[in-house]
């Protein structure tokens, strides 16, 4: 992957996110830097396959630029639609606000330069872990690298990241003023044509990661966001919010499953008199197969509904209650 | 330069992009979108020094950025969650509220 016309794609690409990235952050129209902010989540995609990252590339898709990029965009069309006239501009207008962007400009500058002197002087390149993780890789009950390191060498970061997910849930739920249940107007029969033909195929791709992840580009979290963000896709679609008031407390459940199998597992390892996340030996596959499917399931309950509880009910701003609402 | 390393200087600078747009962008779902793209920045920096090692790209760096990004997605969510409960961009302002008077970055 050394050719020059590797090194020229990589080069173009760099200065593409750049370009993204400068335009979503500095662009005065919000509705474009949403846009141009998708694009670079979706060009960065394209730079962690180059970075032999697949797992990430799936990821970001879905979530970094797919979800959050959705959520921004509600975010940004109600600032739009409840707007009174008063724009905080793009940029600050105030003369003295001025130095203070150019003394950061040349700090961050020169902090650049020097990172990028430190990385790019030849030298013994730092080994990094790919070595001992590949030979301990067929204790592990997996045999994709990342899926290894995620569910079993560094168990504990994923068990706290998952723990992440629920409290964000938790803290969202405990003040959200969301309606309990709501319909989308199909945006067009085409969408929502488009919309049911696509869910089957993101339940299929979900399974599959789920499947493949031990031994391949994979995982609980790649399935967990695409089957996720093929919910949120049905909802946009014109589907309704298809639970009914009485099914909270099973959505809750779901939500909690995955950060509950994961904490069981690790406490039932130390009450069996070993350490915490030590998988007893010869169980490693399907200790990490059972937390996974699990995981997947609880994170596109989560996400779904951390995007639900973000969505703007039309007169919100009004009335702050559990009403049926319509939302254009 | 190696692909190593054009990665490496463009997640640097990513990050300095975004970094400024979290301190010079008023609005606060702006600031989150560049908090992002801040993130992203360093993603891809962590990617890049991880990547052409002699047994292929280091796995433990790929994980860490996999737990970033659930984390920064939740973490966003969770900061328009509280945004929009505190009234979003319709919220009252103060008669004395500095940032109706447009002093500060």
């Amino acid at each position: 992957m050394e050719g020059l016309a590797f090194r020229l794609f990589d080069a173009a690409l760099a200065v593409l996110l750049l370009l993204l990235a400068l335009g979503a952050t500095f662009s005065p129209h919000p509705l474009r830097s949403v846009v141009l902010f998708v694009s670079f989540g979706l060009v960065t995609s394209l730079a962690w396959a180059r970075l032999g990252a697949p797992d990430i590339a799936i990821t970001e898709a879905a979530v970094g630029a797919g979800l959050t990029g959705v959520i921004f965009l509600h975010a940004i069309l109600l600032a739009e639609r409840n707007k009174k006239g008063d724009d905080p501009p793009g940029r600050s207008r105030n003369p003295g606000s001025r130095y203070l962007f150019a003394a950061l400009g040349t700090v961050a500058a020169a902090g650049v330069l020097f990172a990028l002197i430190e990385t790019t002087l030849p030298g013994p390149h730092a080994p990094g872990l790919a070595v001992e993780v590949d030979a301990m890789l067929d204790r592990s009950g997996a045999t994709h690298g990342v899926t290894a390191v995620l569910l079993n060498f560094r168990a504990y970061d994923t068990l706290l990241e998952v723990a992440v997910l629920a409290a964000a849930l938790a803290a969202s739920l405990s003040f959200a003023s969301g309606p309990s249940a709501f319909t989308y107007k199909p945006p067009s029969a085409f969408a929502l044509a488009v919309s049911k033909t696509f869910l089957p195929i993101f339940i299929i791709v979900s399974g599959y990661l789920l499947y493949i992840g031990s031994s391949a580009p994979g995982g609980a979290f790649q399935a967990g966001t695409v089957l996720g963000v093929g919910w949120v896709l049905l909802l946009l679609a014109g589907l309704q919010y298809p639970f009914p008031r009485g099914g909270a407390l099973l959505r809750r459940a779901f939500q909690a499953s995955g950060l509950a199998i994961f904490t069981a597992i690790a406490a039932a390892v130390m009450v069996a008199g070993g350490n915490m996340l030590e998988y007893p030996g010869g169980w490693e596959y399907w200790i990490i197969f059972a937390i996974e499917a699990v995981l997947t399931v609880s994170i596109a309950f989560i996400l779904f509904k951390l995007f639900v509880v973000n969505i703007p009910i039309a007169g919100e701003t009004e009335r702050r209650s559990g009403e049926r609402g319509q939302v254009s | 330069m190696s692909e190593v390393s054009v990665y490496t200087a463009a997640g640097l600078a990513i990050f300095v992009i975004g970094f400024l747009g979290v301190v010079i962008r008023r609005g606060v779902a702006e600031k989150l979108i560049a908090l992002n793209i801040a993130g992203s920045g360093i993603f891809i920096f962590l990617a890049g020094t991880a990547a052409g090692g002699e047994g292929g790209p280091d796995p433990v760096p790929h994980a860490l950025i996999l737990t970033g990004v659930v984390v920064t997605v939740s973490v966003t969510a969770l900061a328009l969650a509280i945004y929009n409960r505190l009234g979003g961009d319709n919220r009252e302002e103060n008669p004395g509220d500095p940032r109706s008077q447009q002093q500060d970055l």
